[in-house]
């Protein structure tokens, strides 16, 4: 948590929710610093890795410090909604608008924050930076899995967030489709600069993704270190 | 089909107005069902339904507890304002609200249940605050299930009759909605008048379910 440096500093105990799946799960602490780069977060199911970055995003109640890029985003003082934070979210399911074009999905952090008329054209140039420029006026029900992940991360990284966080996005998708993506991600984030969280259970995204590691364990340990020391690659 | 358009117009009037008031807090209650999970929940869901279950005329005696001169918000009312709603338009209106909102309640709470709360949080993080969230995604996304229940929820207003005979009354000229209006001609012996009526509310139903089933139609293509 010292480092003047880092990006993302997150030290947070996220309660145990009223809702759903983490009923009966104890609270998730989590801790770690993200310089730059992409930092995975990596750990089997039910470790409290999605819980982590729901927090980050101001999407579920924690208690704690997060900073992004020096301002406080959540200490005993502040809690900054979401709509606030200008951290970009890439969830599982791509969550695409259903009721909006590609092109409309990808222009719509940009005209909430009342920037209609950059909206279209940096949209376009969104598009065009992961290759599905071509799509622009497809509806989301047209898309394949592939597809889908690649718009929700222009959608994401449109409005220039100061961090993605990226919740095991190529779960649903096929082997070669996710070799495939892991190469875009990486090539947007060289690109771009923005910085990026990117959770995953597989050994293999965790060594090809990550910059920095951070190691979720049953029980709820946590290590973090580089990707390579912390992971034996075994399988996809 | 002399005679027929005051009692048409009232009823499509009172079927409108209650509309306009049934939309917003059914939307505001449907979400509200859907998303949220707090302490007494089931009991506002029971007293949501409720309005189905009760007999018309129930809901309309207790309409006149409430809301008539001597009622308990409609006496104060009286005597302090000089304001009586019983036997008024708006008391029709009142009536058709009752027994109209839980029906748009339950359409709202499911279509509401079928957005996924992602598609809710990614606007969240992308810059919509809670308000523009429901508005740019929630809504157009639930569109079809609101509009399916606003169009059930119009008919069942048109077609109200033990509640607002109680509330409203049937007054000539100034409550004798359709239905009123039919009972009254039958009750008079005018048997043509009565059809003619029959007939005009007949085809005016026939063209809500219509709609309704066009709509079901497109919201399962939709889902494909």
């Amino acid at each position: 948590m010292k480092s003047v440096s880092a990006v993302l500093e997150v030290d947070v105990r996220i309660p145990v929710g009223p809702l759903g799946d983490v009923r009966e799960r104890a609270a998730v602490q989590a801790r770690f610093t993200l310089p730059g780069g992409i930092l995975v977060i990596f750990g089997p199911s039910g470790t409290g890795k999605t819980l982590t970055v729901r927090a980050v995003a101001g999407l579920v109640a924690a208690t704690g410090i997060i900073r992004v890029g020096g301002e406080t985003l959540l200490d005993a003082d502040a809690n900054v909604a979401p709509e606030h934070r200008r951290v970009g979210y890439v969830p599982q399911h791509a969550a695409l608008f259903p009721h909006l074009s590609v092109r409309d999905n990808v222009a719509f952090g940009l005209r909430v924050r009342g920037n209609r008329k950059e909206s279209g054209p940096r949209a376009e140039q969104w598009l065009e930076r992961l290759g599905v420029s071509h799509l622009a006026d497809r509806m989301p029900r047209r898309l394949s899995g592939g597809e889908s992940q690649r718009v929700s991360l222009a959608r994401a990284l449109a409005p220039e967030p100061r961090v993605v966080l990226l919740d095991e996005p190529f779960a649903s998708l096929d082997l070669t489709t996710r070799r495939e993506m892991r190469r875009v991600v990486r090539q947007v984030q060289e690109g771009s600069g923005i910085p990026m969280v990117f959770v995953t259970h597989s050994p293999r995204e965790a060594i090809e993704m990550g910059d920095h590691l951070v190691r979720y364990g049953v029980g709820g340990s946590q290590e973090e270190g580089r990707p390579e020391d912390l992971v034996e690659e075994d399988s996809e | 089909m002399n005679g027929t358009a005051f009692p048409l117009f009232l009823s499509l009037r009172v079927a409108l107005a209650a509309l306009a008031v049934i939309v917003p807090i059914g939307l505001f209650l449907g979400y509200i069902q859907a998303r949220h999970d707090y302490r007494g929940r089931s009991l506002v869901d029971v007293l949501i339904v409720l309005p189905i279950v009760l007999p018309p005329s129930v809901t309309g005696y207790y309409l006149i507890m409430v809301l008539g001169r001597k009622g308990i918000v409609g006496g104060p009312l009286y005597e302090m304002m000089g304001v009586s709603i019983i036997f008024t338009f708006w008391a029709a209106v009142i009536a058709a609200v009752v027994v109209s909102l839980p029906l748009f309640i339950k359409f709202a709470q499911a279509a509401f249940h079928g957005v996924d709360p992602d598609l809710e949080a990614v606007a969240r993080t992308l810059g919509a605050g809670p308000i523009a969230t429901f508005f740019r995604v929630t809504v157009p996304v639930a569109w079809r299930g609101l509009v399916a229940g606003a169009v059930l929820c119009f008919a069942r207003a048109l077609g109200e009759f033990g509640a607002t005979l109680m509330f409203a009354g049937n007054i000539p000229g100034k409550t004798n909605t359709m239905t009123l209006e039919i009972w009254s001609s039958y009750q008079a012996g005018d048997d043509a008048r009565a059809m003619a009526l029959v007939i005009t509310l007949t085809v005016v139903s026939v063209a809500v379910v219509f709609a309704f089933s066009r709509l079901e139609r497109l919201q399962r293509k939709d889902r494909r």
